[in-house]
């Protein structure tokens, strides 16, 4: 243990209370800024986010990592955090124009200073969830991370499905975390301590999970609550719904940033202290994961809404991320590095897919047929449509082709062939649903000349894009190629 | 003594839970509802466990119930009977709670009716309310600092996001007067 205010300590709490500050000062931005409140309050929650970044990449950390009151720091513990900061990040970038009027058809979000604290209040709270090292810590930060959700997602004005799905979400979320603490209760009972170092030792004992009743519920209980926030069937139903009514943004947050910490906390529980366990029970998390995929695709190959098609498709994606957890005993750091770098992965094609979403949103209803003729109206755009689409499949060279080797050979250390033959059947399956939106992307455009007519609803002016769009898709797709090329380049700069 | 007054107030809890759930008219079921908690509160007390009692006053009767009856009030008015349930979803009730029952009454068995405690709860049964507070505030290995200071973060997230909601529409009805009063300006 650290005294307060040590090198090590500081070094290892200043990026989450630097967070933490930043949500505070946020907040407070629109009292300060009185024209032009929403662009102020996301530059001062770009720039605290940047420093935050630089924070976790620069402090210097003991190899043992730090601990301190139940809260601990170490080197995967700084991923994680930093994959939830870009999540964080991308995120206010997307969100900036739906601030202004006529950037959406669902009509613009008001009041900047707390869509952007909510945020960042979900993302401190990520940061507490991976560097817990008891159960109570764990259960707020998980609190934490998804209270700000729900409102968040109710937060489109004068939308009625916004509001409908905040109250799903909640009540969902509200009945998943009952039943995480029912679980973390009967872990309790079992362990006489909400340590994970005493849960470690009770989960070790032999015979382990058979011969403890109570060590068998609470992990039951959570695995089940922990679903919930993963959208793993059968626990996924609220997802479709959900991604639907909320503000685009926030929808991206919770395929990414969402997702991420949903798989970091089922990562720090059963690739931590309940590892054994998850050993045990390998079977249903195999049954999960083929569940989620089989419910993912077949939903994915049915919607003509985007949003859904994406929730659909992101339960299809936890399917695959399930597939980590279904190692045997030494694969933990294997699984957890496949799954830390999925999520980046996942998270780079999901942003450009919400990329191209957002500017097609401004003017058509956010439909499969609304990109129609996307090729012609802006050829870059429909390219990076393209790039992540082919990500998402996993089609070689791009990042999604090693995010899913790497998940499919942790399976496979286990012998698990059948379920790798599975995990292929649902990849060749993504093939038709993913390829849909490319195929209306690309289509040709029967336009009015050729059929003197008018065609369709669809506008077909060019999409213009802004230096900083132009930016950002640029960057996006380097992302995409250059991960899934030049992996190791991530190990370098993990490494300093 | 003790045993047939822990039988007795079982079973007025029992009772009370009964008609909670059959009652047709709201507010008496929630009235119910209400006995059944303050069943658990002298269940509580009668442990010792004056911290957990305190909470569940507290938190239910002071927080829960108010928002239900609230609830209630807003959402019938007048009416606060219930059509009668359908057979099916009668049926379809018992499942639903046969299934935590059964998961409860199987570890129960399983474990000879006995709880086995292990540790540090071995050595003090139920905690006191001071032992719980030093405990909360202790900055040490086994106390609860990070987890206490982020409760207060998670409460303020919670106000937020409350007001947020509560005064999206007014705030947004008035940006969107102005801009479309421009959009007509432009023209």
């Amino acid at each position: 243990m650290s005294t307060p205010f040590s090198t090590p300590f500081l070094s290892a709490f200043l990026p989450d209370l630097a967070l933490l500050v930043l949500a505070l000062v946020v907040l407070t931005t629109e009292i300060v800024f009185r024209k032009h409140q929403a662009r102020w309050t996301a530059r001062v929650a770009v720039a605290g986010l940047a420093a935050v970044l630089i924070l976790l990449a620069a402090l210097p950390l003991p190899s043992g990592g730090v601990a301190y009151a139940g809260y601990q720091v170490t080197r995967s513990v700084v991923v994680w955090k930093q994959l939830f900061a870009l999540a964080t990040l991308a995120t206010i970038l997307l969100s900036r124009s739906y601030f202004r009027n006529g950037h959406s058809l669902r009509g613009a979000l008001a009041n900047p200073g707390a869509f952007y604290g909510l945020l960042l209040f979900s993302t401190t709270g990520m940061f507490a969830l991976v560097s817990a090292r008891d159960l109570l810590t764990f259960y707020i930060g998980l609190e934490l991370a998804t209270l700000p959700l729900y409102a968040l997602t109710a937060l489109q004005p004068r939308n009625a499905g916004s509001i409908e799905a905040g109250s799903k979400y909640m009540l969902m979320g509200a009945f998943a975390s009952a039943l995480s603490l029912f679980g973390i209760s009967f872990l309790y009972g079992a362990a006489g301590s909400l340590g994970f170092d005493a849960l470690a030792k009770v989960a070790s004992a032999q015979p382990s999970l058979s011969a403890q009743p109570f060590l068998l519920a609470g992990v039951l209980m959570l695995l089940g609550s922990l679903g919930f926030k993963l959208a793993m069937v059968p626990f996924q139903m609220w997802a479709p719904d959900v991604y639907e009514g909320a503000p685009t943004a926030v929808t991206a947050f919770l395929s990414t940033g969402s997702k991420a910490a949903a798989v970091a906390a089922t990562t720090t529980l059963f690739l931590g202290p309940l590892n054994l366990p998850r050993i045990d029970l390998g079977a249903i998390f195999a049954l999960a994961a083929v569940l989620s995929l089989l419910a993912g695709t077949l939903g994915a190959m049915r919607q003509s809404n985007l949003r859904r098609f994406i929730a659909y498709s992101s339960i299809a994606q936890a399917g695959y991320m399930l597939m980590a957890f279904t190692g045997g005993e030494g694969s933990e750091a294997a699984a957890r590095i496949a799954l830390q770098y999925n999520l980046l992965v996942y998270g780079t094609a999901s942003f450009a897919l919400f990329f191209v979403v957002s500017l097609v949103g401004r003017s058509a209803p956010e439909t499969i047929p609304s990109l129609r003729g996307l090729s012609a109206r802006s050829p870059a755009l429909a390219a990076l449509l393209a790039l992540s689409l082919f990500s998402l499949i996993g089609i070689p060279p791009l990042a999604g082709f090693l995010g899913k080797f790497l998940l499919f050979a942790v399976a496979a250390r286990n012998g698990h062939y059948t379920l790798i033959f599975i995990g292929a059947l649902a990849v060749a399956l993504s093939f038709y649903y993913y390829m849909r939106l490319l195929k209306e992307a690309y289509q040709p455009v029967q336009t009015a000349e050729n059929r003197g007519a008018p065609a369709s609803a669809v506008p077909l002016s060019p999409i213009r894009l802004s230096l900083a769009g132009k930016c950002a898709a640029a960057l996006l797709a380097i992302l995409l190629v250059v991960l899934g090329t030049c992996p190791g380049m991530l190990n370098f700069i993990a490494s300093r | 003594m003790r045993d047939v007054l822990f039988y007795l107030l079982c079973a007025v809890m029992l009772g009370f839970a009964v008609i909670a759930v059959t009652s047709r008219n709201l507010f008496r079921a929630v009235l119910a509802f209400a006995g059944v908690i303050l069943g658990t509160v002298i269940l509580f007390f009668a442990l010792g466990a004056e911290m957990t009692a305190l909470a569940q006053i507290l938190v239910y009767i002071g927080g829960v119930m108010i928002f239900v009856l609230y609830a209630v009030f807003l959402t019938s008015g007048e009416e606060v009977g219930m059509p009668k349930p359908s057979v099916a979803k009668i049926i379809f009730a018992l499942i639903v709670a046969a299934i935590p029952l059964s998961l409860i009454a199987g570890l129960a068995l399983r474990a000879g009716c006995t709880f086995p405690v292990a540790g540090e709860a071995l050595q003090s049964p139920i905690a006191s309310l001071e032992s719980i507070g030093l405990r909360l505030l202790n900055p040490g290995a086994d106390g609860f600092l990070v987890p206490f200071e982020l409760i207060s973060v998670l409460l303020l997230a919670a106000m937020v996001g409350a007001i947020a909601i509560a005064t999206r529409e007014k705030e947004a009805e008035t940006a969107d007067g102005i801009l479309t009063e421009k959009q007509e300006d432009a023209s």
